[in-house]
Formats: structure tokens, C-alpha cells, sequence
């Protein structure tokens, strides 16, 4: 399936070369690409391959050693002040949901606009309320993450990071950590969100996800990109072995 | 193959069986002699606990040396040592007329009354209990009294008339008349609380009654039986002289009363309240009001009331309103330009400008007032970037600003004004007064000392963390009575010529010091127990490292540390006692030391010993009783 | 960087404008009025003044600036400190204030410091107070190692044996006496050796019994399963008066087995804060001596015929009293608002059952030790 919006002219992440050591392991080992704007990117490939490290890296959780990575015009490097702007351009969703248990769900998306967009209570509270809605929970607000279900969770983890009005969503295996029948409810979301051309990189191993949402599927293996291709290219042709055998092994 | 359908319908929900309720004997076979080995121990249990109760309980009701008289005469000296009551005739004011200043002290006890009150209501304290719960105590009481009592005698007369043993222990011939009354009472309070039970049923397992309700009738009893039972008063200064009945008016029987009308009008007050004021705000409110209580209740209530002291000469009350006015402005500009969006690199130049003022103002002689102000700015500054940001959020961090600094200002004022409070000792604190000023203040110092030292230790900035850890280990491994001397011996000596800090202050300054090391370690454990995704996510947002420590990190470390806390709370609360060693006369300095050493109640100090144990444990279970429903309150939410 | 000078400048401003105010340090109390170069007010101050002499300056400077005399106390000794709800009263009190009478002319100008056995001399030297009055014995290592000085005795204490009359025993009891008798104490004490040496030299045997509580001592001492008790003779009356005893037990030997001299402490080096003190208690005797009290004292100064009296009052040779730094008619206050000795005893120690009489705490004119060198 080919998607209906126009993707944008310019690259809005640049990585070259990016490397990347845990210890003496080499997680990435020069990652080479270039994502434009309402790109959705989804990154498969097995466990340890460093897919994860690649999309923490964008948004500087992991420190990368060596390669240049560009967010937006910025570069990342040791430089804080830099590094607290992207972070608030680019969102993430974690695979553990990781809301914080101690405030309410209307409070876990609250919080960052007042403190770090410094907006007024009453206009980070509305745009929270919409974005519940958007999610499809706005009845849940009042209550804390440990009564939701984790599919309500993971929903509120993405209206957490789109209230900080993000130009990049980060993804890390949303649904990994979901019971199968909560998965779908998360997808839709997501699939909402592309279609509105937000930019994105996900992380996961839904494959049905990857053939009908992305415009672009990257496979990594040993810390590279092995493959890259349209999902239609990749799910009915794919040209490297690895990836043959990769995809042989999950479908 | 084909599937093969097992159920055709959903199957109907069953109750679980109800059992029948099993009779005490029954009860007794399956928890205390369900083995040779448990009926050993139950054996072995009942006989400690027949010899610890016969010799305790016979030394509290029965043993010729309980001074109880020891407690009452003196429990004036014992709450508020010295303070001046009207009945010393050295302490006279202009006119010659003895002074009574008591009125302050339950001025202060009342604010602190009505602010409980308002707090039940505001943080919505006290559910509801079960009435089995209630009948359950009254039965576990009666029992004891009766296992004492009868039980007891009985076990006596069996062993020691018929079969000539002796156990040892104190003395056990009560009067007939206490153990007629005992004995009517325990079986009234068993036999009441079986009936009572029985006539509920499984009603008694609802929660139907208040438990604010029950404290508040428990008050209503307590302070009725003031007004009924009199107590005695010595009549002479002859030991086994003659007893009189205290007059109402020279007891505080009518104070009390008054303490209790207070506490059931705030209560009600703040019912009313809570209807017009949202929560969240009349909590904030709250916490606020205690925080600065303390310090203005122990400065302005129990210390200086007037202003008549704080314009006297030789105190210029001019200078500290100008100073406070001065910081007021010119910091409020300071704070109000470092917390605009736009600061950028000003603001280190600010922070650097600020930082040599302060060294500059350690290093001169200087009003203490300016130096604190400077680091009160200069904390603002620092958080400026976290705090300010948009016009409204920046007017209302400005307010806080205003807020601290006429606190600060007037804090001051109280601390240079100087004492009006005669009492013929360097400072009018002691007793149970000294042991709560001691206790509060050293869990307000050490738990923001702590919590820095934590973050210290958990920091990546290897100089902070050898620092703290240095700090850590060198107060942790030296007993907490070494600090609390060196305080009173070395202190004098390191201070500045002409200091003249008062022992107590020194006392709760090293106590504190020594208390935040405990303190960091417990709030590192919680830190320690923070999932990893917590600070990822925070920072993921965009949020500053300080924004995660404060809004997402603490919080929650804090949280998951609350039994650690108040265990700890719980030992600076009796650790307190240690100040007796050194002869700061606490609560406990007097019922050991001084009461025991009047010449009335020499020989009263095991009376004294267990009510100092009985006071104390009070407040000891009341603490960990609240905790317990804080950690229920909070555990909402958490996984 | 004109924004940085602007706030470095307003910082200096606010610097000077406090500086020129209030030169003295903040933790100084009002009206102490020191500033940190002329010295004063703390304890620091007293030691250092104490090594050149103690000459002018001294502690008595320290007190006269700050207006009221600082006095160390026990927490609660019967007889010699009592607190109660209201007020502090006791010999040593007593002896605090009038120090302070000296001094001030006035009983009042005085704060009592209670402190525990363990801290009192440290926090003489570290100058918390200027006097200690703690019923404190006097000994050689004191005076020396600690670094303390001794006044005169206030208080002559010493450990006896208490016996009932109702067993032949009396005031004048000797070693020979007890020869054979149960002697009980509690354990954790040191003096039933004290009393087994006493009656050894005596010739005579004793047997000892030690029992785990000071209570279980005078249980079986009142069943009469122990023949006598010991320990400190003040401690001995107290129990004798609190258990009702006063007219059944006695308390021998007459001279007692050991020697506890109660008195005042001051910091070594201070000779005219030393002068002072010692002679504010020397005047108590000499006044008891002359049975003047305070209710007498304005008559016998009236009618004149005492040169000694009043030169203490300072109404001749009023130098002497004036060398010793305080107003002429200090000791006379002294007298008027606290009395002489034996009021002083009266007042606190006589209702305890410490009879003064006959006992070591009587006037040398009386048989006692209490002695003052003359007033001239």
C-alpha cells in the first residue's frame, strides 16, 4: 500500500557512520541514513541486532561515539544546551510504557508542556484532554497508570510525548510488552498518527504494521543496515539473505 | 478432528462455602497446641508472660514505692520546665506581681490543634472501622485485666499456698477494693465486648463507624474525666502529708477543655471549608502553614511575643526592615530577569555576581541576615530556569520570592529580639518542649540535607560523590552521643569570639548533621529502586536533569522510603533522650534526673521511668500508626 | 557584562550599607554589646585572658558586661539543686545567687545552668558559665589535671553507715559496734570496701552482702535481714527522711569514712574572679559566726560595735571590699538577700533531716569545719 501524503523535501534526520560501543561490544557499527520529514521509517531485524541503540541514539539517550547524527539542523554532540531542545522536538514511546506511576494519567501528559514548553496550566490541561481523546481514553484521566490495562497505558505514553507537539516520534517495540489483544488498539493509534504525517521510526515486529504504515522498512543485523526498501520491496523481494532468513523465520 | 464442545452454558457464580465458626476450644487446638513443640512454647509463653505481668503490673498498682504523685505534681516541669506559671516569686514583673506567661504555651498548642484539625479534613484522614475491631480491643483488654487479676492471684495462691513454690517477683497483695473494681471492670469490658458482638453479627464486619469520630468521643471522655476526677496535691512539704484536692482553676482541666472546643471547631470549620476552597489548594495552604508554624510558634509564642523587645536599644529594628525591604526589590529583579526565557548567558553571570557577594559576605563580619538572603537569592537564580519560564509561572515564583523574604525578615527580627520569657536559665526551653523542639527541628534540617547528600552520592560528578560519601561514612561511624558532647565541649571553642549560640541550638545542628547521613543513605536505597525507563522517559520529554530529579526521580524515592523515614523519624524521636546525657534537660533528663532529685520524691524514679517509657511510646505508636495510613493513602496508583 | 557589575555593584552596596550599620557578628545576643576584636561576652575570651593572669578584664568584666552571672547547677540534687515547676532553690542555688548579690547588689541577676556530671568541668573552661556550684568534691587530680580551682567547702559530705536504734546502734557508734553485722549495699558500688577497711583497722569483722538494687537494699534493710546500710551521709539522711525513718535509724561513724568536700569550681588563672567567689562564701561564715542574719543585719550594722562587720558591709576600710571588684556594699547584699550559713542550711538542707549540729557542716565555734579567715 502506498500512502496518500507527500513526503517532505528535506532530511530531517541525517546519521553517518554512526558507531556505537557498549564496553568492548560494538552495537552499531556505522549507521549510514537519511529520513525526510512525514517519513514513516519501521526498523526490524532480531534481538541484539541494534535497532534499539540506533533509535536511542536519535534522540541522544545513548551517547554514539564516532559518525555525526543531525536532528532537525542540530547536531548531536556534549553540548546540553542542544541536547534538552531536541529532546522536546523529538518524542519516544517506550516498550515498558514507563508513565509515571506516582501522578495521574492527566498530570503524566501535563507535566513536561508546563515545565519545559512553559505553558499555563489550563492550556497544557486542554491540549491534554484532546489528546486523551485522540487516544481514546480522555474518561481515564483522573487515574493513575497501575489501574489501566497496559494497551490504555501505551496509549497514554504517546498522548505523554505528542503533547510536547514533537516533529519526530521515536517508537521502541510499542506493543512488545502488550497481551495480543491490546496490541491492535495501539497500532490504531499509531496508524493515526502517520497518516496525520508526523514523522516516525518504529521499532517493532509487527509486520502487518510495517507492509500497511511505512513508507520505508530497514532491516539491521550486526549493528548495520542490511536492507532498506519500500515495505513492498522488502515483504515480497527482499535481496539479502540475512533478510530472507530473517523474515522466513517470522512470517 | 473436529472440537468438541464441553460447556453449553456459562456456568452460574457459586460462594465460596462458609465455614462454621469455630468455638475457643477448637481455636486453641489449632493455634496453640497443634504440636508437642507449640504447646511447649505456648506453655513456656504464658509462664514469661505471668511472671513479666506479675511483677510489672504489681511495681504500677501495687509496689509501696510508685510515687504516681512524682507524675502529677510535676507534670507542669515536665511539659514546660520552667516557663514562668505565676507561682515563682524571683520571676516579678513591674509591679511586683509574679508572671504567668502559660498562656502562650496554649496559645501555641491550640494553633497546633486547630491546624490538625484542619489538616484531617483537608487531606481527608480517617476512614471507617469496623465495630468488631472495637469490641475485639474492649474484649483483649478485659481479658488482660481479668489474666492479671484473677488469673494471676489465682496461679499465686495454686503454686505458692498449696505446693509452696515462689516466683519471685514483687509484691502481690492488692487491696480488696482494687481488685474488686479490676476484676468488675475486665469482666465488664469482656463480657460487654462478647455481648456486643454477638448482638451485631456479621454487621459488626461493616465498616459503619467514623474513625475521626471515635478520636473525637475518645477526646470528649478523656477531657470529661478531667472535670470529674480530681487530682490530688501535696498539702505540705512532709512526705505522707495529708492530700488535697486541687481547685479546677489550678489545673488545666479548663485549658483542655478549651483545647478540645478548638479542636472540634477547626474540625468543623474546616468541613465548611472544604465545601468553598478546592483541595488541592487547601492542602498547599496547609503544608505551608506548618512549615512556617514551627519556627513562629517557637520564636514568636514561646519566645517573643512583643515588639516592645525588638525596638529596644541596642537592636536596631530599622536596619533588618530595610535590609529585608532592599533584598525584597533588588533580588525580586534579580530573580524576575534570570527567570525570563531570554536569560540565556546571563544567567551564569548572574549566579558568578551572586556567588562572589556571598563568599565576599562569609569572609567580612556581617549581619547573618545578609548572608542567608544572599544564598535565598541565589537559590532562586539557580532555580530560575527550572521554575520561571512564562509570565504567569514567573509572577507566581516572584510571589514565593516576596513570601520567603518577609518570612525571612521576620524570622530574624524574632531571633535578635532577644527573650522575654524570665525564667533565670540561658533559654526557657525544656522538657517536653525541648524534646519536640529538638525532634522537629532536626527532621526539618536533616531531611534537605539528606536528600542533597543522596543526590550527591548517586551523582556522576565524582567530586560531589567523594564528598558525600566521605561526609556518610565519617558521621555514620562515629556514635550519635560522641557528636551530641563534642556539639557542647568543642563547639564553644570553634565559634567565633563573642558567639554565643545556646547548647541546644548546637545540639540540634550536629543532630541534624548526623541524622541527614541516615537520611541520604535510606533516600539513596529509594533512588537505587527507581526503574531506569523513569528517568529515561523524563528526559525523553525534554525535561532538565533537575526538572526529573524534582518532579519525577524524588517523588517517587521518597514514596517507596516512607517506612524507611519514619523508622527513622521514630529513633530521632527517642535518640532525643541522649540530649540528657549531656545535660540539656529534656522530657526525659527531668523525669530521671531532676524530679527523682527534689526532695519531696526522692526514690521516685522507677515511677518516673515508666511514665517517661509510657509517654514516649505513645508518640512512638502514634507515628507508626500514621505512617501506615500515609503509605496506604500514597500506595494508590502504584503498581 | 553590565548587567553582571549592576548586580555585583548593588551586592557590594547592600555589603557596605551592612557593614557600616552593625560591625558585630550576628550570633551575638543584644546587649552584649562586644565587638570581635575588644573581646568579651563568649568563652573563648575567658581562656585567653586566663593565661595572662586573669588580671582586669577577666571573668568578672565578662559578667558586669553581661549583666547577669552565669552558674552551673546539677539537674536535681536534693538539697543542693532543686527544680521544680516554678523556681530553682538549694544550697548551691542559693550560693549562685549570692555570688550574683555581690556582684549586682541583686540576688536575681543570675542564670542557672544545669549540667550532668560529665560535661561540668568542660564546659566551665569552654566558658558556658563562671561559676560551677554542682556538689562537686574537691581533689588534688581536679585542681590539677582538669584544671579547675577549688573555694572554700561548702559542704562537708563523707560516706557513713546507717544502723536502727532499735540494734544498740547510735551516732557514736565504733568499728567495735558492728563487729560481725550484715552490712548490705547494691551492687556496682565501691564504698562496702571503704567500710570493710574501717572496721579492719577497728579490729573488728563485718559481713557484706551486696544485692542488685538500691530498693532491694532497704527492703531488707527495713525486715531487718541487713543490720546497716551504707553510703553518702547526705544520701543516707535523704532515705532515712523520705522512708519515715527520721527518729528510728542513725547514722555513724561521727567523723565519716570518707571525705567528699563540697564546694564551688571556677577556671584556673583567674586570681580576682577566685577572690570573689571565696570571699562571698567566707562572708556566709563569718556572718553565721557572728549570728547575724539577714533579718538582723541592718540592727547589728546599726549599732556599730562590730569593726569586722562592718568592713564586710563595706562602712569601714570599704578598699577592701572595693579591691576585690565590686561595689562596697556587695556583701552586705549578700547577707540581706541570702543569708548567712547556717540560714542557708536551714533552708535547704534542714528539711531534708541533715542535722547540722554536731555534724562536720557546723561553725568551727561549734565543733564543725566551717572556718573563715578573718575580714580585715
Amino acid at each position: 500500500m502506498t500512502t496518500e501524503k507527500t513526503l517532505g523535501e528535506n532530511d530531517i534526520i541525517i546519521c553517518e557512520g554512526v558507531k556505537k560501543w557498549f564496553g568492548d561490544f560494538q552495537a552499531l557499527k556505522g549507521v549510514t541514513t537519511n529520513i525526510k520529514e512525514r517519513e514513516v521509517v519501521v526498523v526490524i531485524g532480531p534481538s541484539g541486532s541494534g535497532k534499539s541503540t540506533f533509535i536511542r541514539c536519535i534522540n541522544r539517550l545513548e551517547v554514539h561515539q564516532e559518525g555525526r547524527i543531525i536532528v532537525d539542523g542540530v547536531e548531536l554532540s556534549s553540548d546540553v544546551r542542544n541536547i534538552d531542545k531536541i529532546r522536546s522536538e523529538v518524542g519516544m514511546v517506550f516498550q515498558q510504557f514507563n508513565l509515571f506511576p506516582h501522578l495521574t494519567v492527566l498530570q503524566n501528559v501535563t507535566l513536561a508542556p508546563m515545565w519545559v514548553r512553559k505553558k499555563p496550566r489550563e492550556e497544557a490541561e486542554a491540549t491534554a484532554m484532546a489528546l486523551l481523546e485522540r487516544v481514546g481514553i480522555p474518561e481515564q484521566a483522573a487515574k493513575f497508570p497501575g489501574q489501566l490495562s497496559g494497551g490504555q497505558q501505551q496509549r497514554v505514553a504517546i498522548a505523554r510525548s505528542l503533547a510536547m507537539e514533537p516533529r519526530i516520534m521515536l517508537f521502541d517495540e510499542p506493543t512488545s510488552a502488550l497481551d495480543p489483544e491490546m496490541i491492535k488498539e495501539v497500532l490504531d493509534v499509531m496508524k493515526e498518527l502517520a497518516l496525520s504525517g508526523m514523522t516516525m521510526i518504529v521499532v517493532t515486529h509487527e509486520m502487518g504494521f510495517a507492509r500497511e504504515v511505512a513508507d520505508r522498512v530497514f532491516f539491521f543485523d550486526y549493528g548495520t543496515i542490511v536492507e532498506e526498501g519500500t515495505p513492498e520491496h522488502f515483504f515480497t523481494n527482499p535481496s539479502h539473505d540475512r533478510t530472507k532468513l530473517f523474515l522466513s523465520q517470522i512470517l | 478432528m473436529t472440537g468438541k464442545i464441553i460447556l453449553p452454558d456459562i456456568p452460574e457464580l457459586e460462594f465460596a462455602p462458609e465455614l462454621p465458626p469455630k468455638g475457643p476450644v477448637v481455636w486453641m487446638k489449632d493455634n496453640l497446641f497443634s504440636t508437642p513443640r507449640s504447646s511447649f512454647l505456648t506453655v513456656v509463653g504464658l509462664y514469661v508472660a505471668y511472671v513479666f505481668t506479675k511483677g510489672f503490673t504489681g511495681f504500677v498498682f501495687n509496689y509501696a514505692e510508685r510515687r504516681w504523685d512524682a507524675v502529677t505534681d510535676n507534670m507542669k516541669l515536665l511539659m514546660v520546665y520552667l516557663y514562668p506559671n505565676g507561682t515563682s516569686e524571683r520571676i516579678l514583673d513591674a509591679a511586683g506581681e509574679p508572671i504567668n506567661q502559660m498562656h502562650r504555651v496554649w496559645i501555641s498548642l491550640g494553633v497546633v490543634i486547630a491546624l490538625t484539625a484542619l489538616s484531617l479534613v483537608f487531606w481527608r484522614v480517617g476512614g471507617k472501622m469496623a465495630p468488631k475491631r472495637i469490641t475485639r480491643t474492649l474484649q483483649i483488654s478485659g481479658g488482660f485485666l481479668l489474666f492479671v487479676f484473677l488469673g494471676v492471684t489465682i496461679l499465686d495462691y495454686v503454686f505458692g499456698v498449696l505446693f509452696g513454690f515462689d516466683f519471685g517477683g514483687w509484691e502481690w497483695q492488692f487491696s480488696t477494693k482494687v481488685h474488686f473494681w479490676t476484676i468488675l471492670v475486665g469482666v465488664v469490658l469482656l463480657g460487654g465486648g462478647l455481648l456486643v458482638d454477638r448482638a451485631m453479627g456479621d454487621r459488626g464486619k461493616e465498616e459503619t463507624i467514623s474513625v475521626i469520630g471515635l478520636l473525637g468521643a475518645l477526646a470528649v471522655v478523656v477531657v470529661g474525666l478531667l472535670w470529674v476526677i480530681e487530682l490530688p496535691r501535696l498539702s505540705g512539704t512532709e512526705p505522707g502529708a495529708p492530700k488535697v484536692f486541687q481547685p479546677i482553676e489550678e489545673t488545666t482541666t479548663l485549658p483542655w477543655t478549651i483545647m478540645l472546643g478548638v479542636a472540634f471547631l477547626s474540625y468543623w470549620v474546616g468541613v465548611g471549608l472544604r465545601r468553598v476552597i478546592p483541595d488541592r489548594a487547601g492542602t498547599r495552604v496547609l503544608t505551608l502553614a506548618w512549615l512556617v508554624s514551627f519556627p513562629v510558634l517557637v520564636m514568636a509564642v514561646l519566645r517573643d511575643p512583643g515588639w516592645d523587645e525588638v525596638v529596644a536599644p541596642g537592636f536596631s529594628l530599622g536596619n533588618y526592615l530595610t535590609i529585608g525591604a532592599a533584598f525584597l526589590v533588588v533580588g525580586g529583579l534579580v530573580i524576575w530577569a534570570a527567570s525570563h526565557p531570554a536569560i540565556g548567558e546571563w544567567s551564569a553571570a548572574i549566579v558568578a555576581a551572586i556567588g562572589v557577594a556571598i563568599v565576599f559576605s562569609w569572609s567580612v563580619s556581617m549581619l547573618m541576615f545578609i548572608r542567608f538572603s544572599l544564598f535565598a537569592v541565589l537559590l532562586f537564580v539557580l532555580g530560575a530556569k527550572t521554575f520561571g519560564g512564562a509570565t504567569q509561572v514567573r509572577r507566581r515564583y516572584l510571589l514565593l520570592w516576596a513570601g520567603l523574604m518577609v518570612f525571612l525578615t521576620y524570622f530574624f527580627i524574632l531571633v535578635k529580639g532577644g527573650n522575654t520569657v524570665e525564667t533565670q536559665t540561658p533559654s526557657p526551653f525544656g522538657g517536653f518542649v525541648l524534646t519536640m523542639i529538638i525532634f522537629v527541628s532536626v527532621m526539618l534540617l536533616s531531611f534537605p540535607f539528606g536528600v542533597l547528600l543522596a543526590l550527591g552520592r548517586t551523582s556522576t560528578m565524582p567530586i560531589f560523590r567523594l564528598m558525600s560519601v566521605a561526609y556518610i561514612e565519617v558521621v555514620r561511624g562515629v556514635p550519635l552521643i560522641t557528636w551530641l558532647i563534642m556539639s557542647i565541649i568543642f563547639m564553644p571553642f570553634a565559634l567565633p569570639i563573642g558567639a554565643n549560640v545556646p547548647d541546644f541550638v548546637l545540639v540540634i545542628l550536629f543532630y541534624a548533621g548526623f541524622s541527614a547521613a541516615y537520611m541520604a543513605e535510606n533516600v539513596r536505597g529509594g533512588l537505587q529502586a527507581i526503574r531506569a525507563g523513569q528517568k529515561e522517559a523524563s528526559v525523553a520529554l525534554g525535561m532538565t536533569t533537575v526538572q526529573t530529579m524534582i518532579f519525577i526521580t524524588m517523588p517517587q524515592a521518597l514514596r517507596t522510603v516512607i517506612p524507611a523515614l519514619v523508622g527513622q523519624a521514630i529513633a530521632t524521636f527517642k535518640d532525643t533522650s541522649l540530649v540528657a546525657i549531656i545535660g540539656l534537660l529534656d522530657f526525659l533528663a527531668l523525669a530521671q534526673g531532676t524530679v527523682p532529685g527534689q526532695p519531696l520524691y526522692r526514690g521516685s524514679l522507677r515511677t518516673m521511668l515508666i511514665f517517661a517509657a509510657f509517654f514516649y511510646w505513645i508518640f512512638t505508636f502514634s507515628m507508626s500508626k500514621a505512617s501506615q495510613r500515609l503509605e496506604k493513602k500514597l500506595g494508590v496508583g502504584e503498581r | 557584562m553590565v548587567r553582571r557589575l549592576f548586580v555585583l555593584l548593588v551586592a557590594l552596596a547592600l555589603v557596605a550599607a551592612a557593614c557600616g550599620d552593625d560591625s558585630t557578628s550576628d550570633t551575638t545576643e543584644p546587649g552584649a554589646a562586644t565587638t570581635t576584636t575588644a573581646g568579651g561576652g563568649g568563652g573563648a575570651t575567658a581562656t585567653t585572658t586566663g593565661g595572662d593572669g586573669g588580671q582586669g578584664g577577666g571573668t568578672l568584666a565578662e559578667v558586669r558586661a553581661r549583666g547577669v552571672l552565669n552558674c552551673g547547677v546539677s539537674e536535681g540534687a536534693a538539697g543542693f539543686t532543686n527544680i521544680d515547676g516554678s523556681d530553682f532553690s538549694g544550697i548551691d542555688v542559693d550560693y549562685c545567687r549570692a555570688v550574683a548579690a555581690a556582684i549586682f547588689g541583686d540576688s536575681n541577676k543570675v542564670e542557672f545552668f544545669p549540667v550532668s556530671s560529665q560535661v561540668r568541668f568542660d564546659n566551665l573552661k569552654a566558658g558556658q558559665y563562671d561559676v560551677l556550684f554542682r556538689n562537686t568534691t574537691w581533689t588534688a587530680s581536679r585542681d590539677t589535671d582538669v584544671g579547675m580551682n577549688f573555694g572554700p567547702t561548702t559542704y562537708f559530705d563523707g560516706q557513713g553507715v546507717m544502723g536502727p536504734i532499735s540494734k544498740g546502734f547510735s551516732a557514736d557508734s565504733e568499728p567495735e559496734d558492728v563487729d560481725g553485722l550484715l552490712l548490705c549495699t547494691s551492687a556496682g558500688t565501691t564504698s562496702e570496701k571503704n567500710v570493710a577497711e574501717w572496721a579492719s583497722l577497728g579490729g573488728a569483722t563485718i559481713r557484706l552482702e551486696t544485692l542488685e538494687t538500691n530498693e532491694d537494699v532497704y527492703t531488707a534493710f527495713i525486715d531487718g535481714s541487713c543490720d546497716m546500710v551504707t553510703t553518702d551521709a547526705s544520701n543516707l539522711v535523704g532515705e532515712r527522711f523520705t522512708r519515715g525513718f527520721l527518729d528510728e535509724w542513725v547514722i555513724f561513724p561521727p567523723t565519716n569514712i570518707s571525705k567528699e568536700p563540697l564546694g564551688p569550681a571556677y577556671r584556673e588563672g583567674d586570681d580576682e574572679w577566685a577572690d570573689i567567689i571565696d570571699w562571698t562564701v567566707f562572708v556566709t561564715f563569718i556572718a553565721a559566726e557572728k549570728g547575724v542574719t539577714s533579718a538582723t543585719i541592718d540592727a547589728a550594722i546599726a549599732a556599730g560595735d562590730d569593726p569586722e562587720l562592718l568592713r564586710i558591709a563595706g562602712l569601714e576600710s570599704s578598699e577592701i571590699v572595693a579591691d576585690l571588684g565590686i561595689a562596697t556594699d556587695g556583701f552586705l547584699q549578700v547577707i540581706k538577700q541570702i543569708g548567712n550559713y547556717n540560714e542557708i542550711y536551714e533552708r535547704n538542707l534542714a528539711p531534708l533531716g541533715l542535722v547540722q549540729a554536731g555534724s562536720l557542716n557546723a561553725l568551727f565555734t561549734e565543733g564543725g569545719l566551717i572556718y573563715a579567715p578573718p575580714f580585715r
